[in-house]
């Protein structure tokens, strides 16, 4: 019994030791590009002419329009991350409940536009969406509107632009995690009486958060760091972080003052996806199957 | 006798082998695309030849290629070209050689585009352009592109504070000659006059190509080769020189470079008009040396289209390069501040 004990324990040991080594690759990958760079940065972010300062940091709060566009930056990533969720949802539901050819075509049909060119894209918004272009004319000539929205360079515009490039970030991996859903658990609600709205809301949409979360932060978090397509159909209208920390570089040759503001970004997003973690108790979710 | 005759002969024969020199190498970098392919044709195939000289072409928008070599010690790009206001941006913190202006003629360059550490390259022009389909009545100054009631329409600017400064001072009054130092504070309540009626503000030229084209814009400041591209392409648009505020590419060569002399040789040849008017040949930019037009190269319809000619230089001023290297950061902040308000 002891014997067996020790035996199990170090076979345990050895292959702890085992997935260690094996994920030694993917530790020091991420530690050379990812954790050492901004760790770079971040001093940076303290260095004016190579000593220490925190001029960078005095920029950001005397100048308002750093409070401006960072606000702005968010804003416009949490609306696109909204309808993404909104418009992603149901389509992905769908395309999961499909016969696989079916599924297959609709898929194929999402990622059509996700291999197009983002710059592409966005300047095929700027032709639909300008005042003689033809969501304008259709909303028009059917007397929806009586003139035109006037919608283009707006930050509207920019949300738009946005939520079509992002929607397949949004549906790949909720589609994904539908597919695994154990659909017997819809089918023994519903045995039991539910009616199916509250089996959807009762049971598949509990277990569909993770992948909706998954999908929805992979949106957001990418909506930060957008930089074309808000520049091409905010007209200028739209300044992201991203536009602010370029022309840093340029206007004051020094990666000092861009990198501050690129650590204030990254603080930030940190602490909103920390706490839209705590909020939406993933854990709990994920271990209550 | 005869043998010696032969010996003689084959000698001379192979005499300008021997005195051929070791091709040198020089390091360039420059903006890239059709661009660089203009700059070498105009530029580096014909002088890399004359002076045997092979290119070693780096391509950057910006100088921080040079600025990390320039402060790490390693230096091995000899000539940049950039925009002016970074070349003296690069010439202020020291990056740049002194020029030896006695062996590079600039009596013929205009006035404003060439300073003790950076020549003109090509010139361009940000200008007032319009649909005349529907803007009825030519406008002509930057103040009638600040008049609303007598020009509606939707207006875009350059989503930069250089060259928009200028236009906001010329507009309030400011005589074209006198604009320097700019009056900030002057120039920013002038542009919040206008704010309001900008619809866009735009990032490249190829945007305010889109812009004028299919977003339904009726006034924008722009360059005037894009405005021009729009127009011969059968784009509805007019534009003018009266007042466009001119801008140009810049070569400097980089301090703690090991070719210094043979640079300046090169840079001595690049000044020479009759390159310089190859390459408004072949782009259409405007050249920094005056004489480039008196070449006889430059048809007279070309002539008419850069910023450049006699006719159209005579109504535009220069950007000031150094004061922008100075200042921009703060013009920059300011005008930030004002796009967000």
């Amino acid at each position: 019994m002891a014997e067996n004990a020790a035996l199990l324990s170090r076979v345990e040991r050895r292959n702890r030791l085992r997935i260690g080594l094996l994920s030694a690759a993917a530790v020091l990958i991420v530690t050379v590009l990812l954790l050492l760079p901004i760790l770079w940065l971040f001093g940076l972010s303290f260095t004016q002419k190579g000593a220490f300062s925190l001029v960078h940091y005095q920029r950001l709060i005397d100048l308002p329009s750093y409070r401006a566009i960072l606000l702005q930056t968010f804003r416009v990533s949490v609306m696109v991350t909204a309808l993404s969720i909104i418009l992603g949802y149901p389509v992905a539901y769908m395309i999961a409940q499909l016969p696989a050819k079916l599924a297959g075509l609709l898929l194929a049909l999402i990622l059509i536009p996700f291999w197009t060119s983002t710059l592409v894209r966005s300047y095929a918004w700027l032709v639909l969406l300008r005042d003689q272009g033809p969501v304008n004319e259709a909303l028009v000539w059917t007397g929806i509107m009586s003139g035109p929205l006037n919608v283009l360079f707006t930050e509207s515009a920019a949300v738009i632009g946005m939520t079509h490039i992002m929607l397949p970030f949004f549906v790949l991996p909720l589609y994904a995690g539908i597919r695994s859903f154990d659909w017997s658990l819809a089918h023994a609600a519903t045995s039991l009486g539910a009616p199916p709205t509250s089996t959807f809301l009762r049971v598949f949409l509990p277990l569909s958060l993770p992948a909706t979360f998954a999908g929805a932060v992979l949106v957001f978090v990418q909506c930060l760091g957008f930089y074309v397509t808000p520049a091409v159909l905010g007209g200028g209208n739209v300044t992201m972080v991203s536009m602010k920390i370029a022309s840093n570089i340029e206007q004051y040759f020094d990666w000092g003052a861009a990198s501050s503001y690129g650590m204030v970004l990254l603080i930030c997003t940190l602490a909103i996806l920390y706490t839209a973690h705590r909020l939406l108790d993933l854990n709990k979710v994920m271990t209550a199957r | 006798m005869k043998r010696s005759a032969l010996l003689v002969g084959l000698l001379l024969a192979t005499a300008p082998l021997s005195v051929v020199q070791a091709q040198e190498t020089i390091n360039y970098i420059t903006a890239g695309g059709v661009y660089l392919e203009n700059i070498r044709k105009a530029f580096l195939d014909p002088i890399g030849k004359e002076l045997n000289v092979t290119w070693n072409v780096e391509t950057s928008d910006v100088d921080t290629p040079v600025r990390i070599q320039f402060q790490s010690g390693a230096v091995t790009t000899d000539i940049a070209e950039f925009g002016a206001s970074v070349c003296a941006q690069g010439a202020a913190e020291g990056m740049y050689e002194k020029l030896d202006l006695s062996i590079i003629d600039t009596k013929d360059f205009a006035p404003g585009s060439f300073s003790d550490y950076y020549l003109g390259s090509t010139v361009y022009s940000i200008v007032m352009a319009w649909n005349p389909k529907t803007v009825k009545e030519a406008p002509k100054t930057w103040a009638d592109f600040w008049d609303v009631e007598k020009f509606p329409g939707k207006r875009a600017m350059r989503k930069d504070p250089r060259a928009t400064i200028e236009a906001a001072l010329l507009a309030d009054g400011v005589p074209l000659k006198e604009l320097y130092p700019l009056d900030l504070d002057r120039a920013f309540k002038k542009l919040s006059e206008i704010k309001p009626h900008i619809t866009a503000w735009w990032n490249s030229g190829a945007e305010s190509q889109q812009m004028l084209r299919d977003g339904g814009i009726d006034m924008i400041a722009m360059y005037n080769a894009r405005a021009e591209s729009v127009k011969s392409d059968g784009g509805s648009v007019d534009y003018t020189f009266n007042e466009g505020l001119m801008d140009f590419g810049c070569w400097a060569i980089v301090k703690g470079s090991d070719q210094v002399d043979l640079s300046m040789k090169i840079l001595a040849e690049f000044a020479k008009p009759e390159y310089q008017a190859e390459m408004t040949v072949l782009s259409n930019y405007g050249s920094a040396n005056t004489k480039a037009a008196d070449t006889g190269k430059i048809p007279a319809e070309t002539l008419s289209k850069i910023p450049t000619s006699p006719e159209n230089i005579a109504n535009q001023a220069f950007l000031a390069p150094d004061w922008w290297a100075e200042h921009g950061a703060e013009a920059k902040e300011r005008f930030d501040q004002l796009l967000t308000q």
